[in-house]
């Protein structure tokens, strides 16, 4: 940290203490600490007690063991339903419609598809302990599917009062806000969903990336859709996809989305894999700026009292020393339905329907089918090039579709998401002991 | 200063500047 003093950080139980170098190392002998006197020794004591070092005869390896046994289990909390694959939009990074052939024929779901689905997932969560599960409504850009929309949110109002679905499920709709109208939000409000509309920033950033099919911009139409539902009251989050258009501005981006927005909340999207086809040379480049940009726009949304999703996962677990396992909902933990009705477990994956399946909606059990047990099991614990990282319990393993597109396997790493989970706890770890000088 | 500083978690919610996890 400094010259008198370094840090010790345990990977996985995330437990963090900072030590005084000269007694550290006068207690260094080959790889064991032996204490030298009184003072020296309750260090050490204190140390062991926490887990920073550990007793000769204890491989230490307890815990990893325990954390590694929880992901034999699926458990589903997230549902998401993808209304259509179709969208209004086509913005340059779109890794979604990048996985569909040419000749691709869209799909819209039907009422009655989505509202079979809602039973099922309330069957699924039903054996699931927690109390933090979500039906994201998705696409392609689903506010063209209206009907079914409006039914859905009905729907799940319903499903809830009957205890068809715990009270405690939340629901997002995430759209480009295009066709946002007053039935529509106003029924979301009903529905307590929140709208989560993409803005990448004020008009000469979000429209380079996020245009119609004609090459027209987007962003008059999107800012009068994300207006609309302002001033009705409903309750909104911002998308911000990092890309070549807003990296190098991205704390001006972060300033307007607060000021100018008045965003209560926003969520980075780090690039997904696309057909954009970056080089190795720029991919490196784009994932330590996006790494370091994330973090000097979370020290201006944490100012604000604005939360930021990306950064704040890893803050959340270190501060609270509880590793994320996945940070994908895809690993095991949700079912995504496909607006021709097939189960996946993985949205990315709707165009090549790679790890979806054609079952019957009233006897599928995901938790038991290979696909999620696969899923389940792809973490960090599972990874042997992972078990030395600092970032092991802070990282969850980023996308495995990225990984499995750039590399060819979901076992591979998402090289992009390494280098933001490495640099955030760095960046934590140094903050930490900053803010222990102030 | 001490020779060991083991951080409370009250130390570590300074990070988040005016964010509560409640947001």
């Amino acid at each position: 940290m400094n010259d008198d003093y370094l840090a010790l950080y345990h990977s996985l139980s995330l437990e963090i203490a900072f030590v005084e170098k000269q007694l550290f190392e006068s207690c260094k002998s080959g790889n064991n600490f032996i204490a030298f006197d009184n003072e020296s020794k309750s260090v050490l004591d204190s140390l062991v007690q926490i887990g920073l070092l550990i007793e000769k005869n204890s491989d230490g390896l307890e815990l990893f063991n325990s954390y590694r046994a929880t992901l034999e289990y699926p458990s589903i909390n997230i549902l998401y339903l993808l209304l259509t694959d179709a969208c209004n939009l086509r913005c340059g990074y779109c890794y979604f419609l990048a996985n569909m052939d040419k000749g691709y024929k869209f799909s819209f779901m039907k009422e009655e598809t989505a509202i079979a689905a809602i039973d099922m997932f309330g069957r699924c969560i039903a054996k699931s302990d927690s109390k933090d599960q979500q039906i994201v409504i998705y696409g392609g850009e689903p506010l063209l599917n209206r009907q079914t929309l409006l039914t859905v949110l009905r729907y799940i109002d319903k499903a809830k009062e009957k205890q068809i679905l715990p009270a405690h499920v939340s629901v997002t709709i995430n759209t480009n806000g295009i066709l946002l109208e007053d039935e529509i939000i106003e029924q979301a409000k009903e529905s307590k969903a929140v709208i989560a509309i993409s803005i990448d920033g004020p008009k000469e950033i979000h429209d380079k990336k996020r245009v119609y099919q004609s090459g027209k911009w987007s962003f008059d139409d999107v800012i009068k859709g994300y207006n609309l539902a302002k001033s009705a009251g409903a309750r909104l989050g911002i998308c911000i996809t990092v890309d070549q258009h807003n990296i190098f501005q991205l704390e001006d981006v972060v300033r307007w989305t607060i000021n100018e927005l008045e965003a209560k909340g926003m969520g980075f999207n780090i690039l997904i894999e696309n057909s954009q086809n970056m080089t190795e040379d720029d991919y490196g480049k784009y994932s330590r700026l996006a790494a370091k940009k994330l973090i000097e726009c979370f020290k201006i949304a944490r100012e604000k009292g604005v939360y930021e999703d990306r950064i704040m996962r890893r803050v959340k677990c270190f501060v609270e020393k509880e590793p994320v396992l996945s940070d994908c909902g895809g690993c095991g933990l949700q079912i995504v339905i496909s607006p021709d009705g097939k189960i996946g477990t993985c949205q990315a994956f709707c165009g090549s329907k790679e790890y979806f399946v054609s079952e019957p909606f009233e006897t599928f059990e995901p938790e038991k089918h290979q696909f999620w047990k696969e899923w389940r099991s792809r973490s960090p614990l599972s990874m042997d090039e992972c078990k030395n990282c600092i970032a092991l319990g802070n990282c969850g393993g980023g996308c495995l579709y990225s990984a499995y597109k750039r590399h060819g396997t979901l076992w591979s790493l998402d090289d992009r998401f390494c280098v933001h989970a490495k640099t955030t706890v760095e960046f934590l770890i140094k903050d930490l002991w900053e803010k222990q000088n102030q | 200063r001490p020779v060991v500083i083991i951080p409370a978690k009250s130390e570590k919610e300074k990070l988040m500047g005016k964010i509560t996890i409640e947001d």
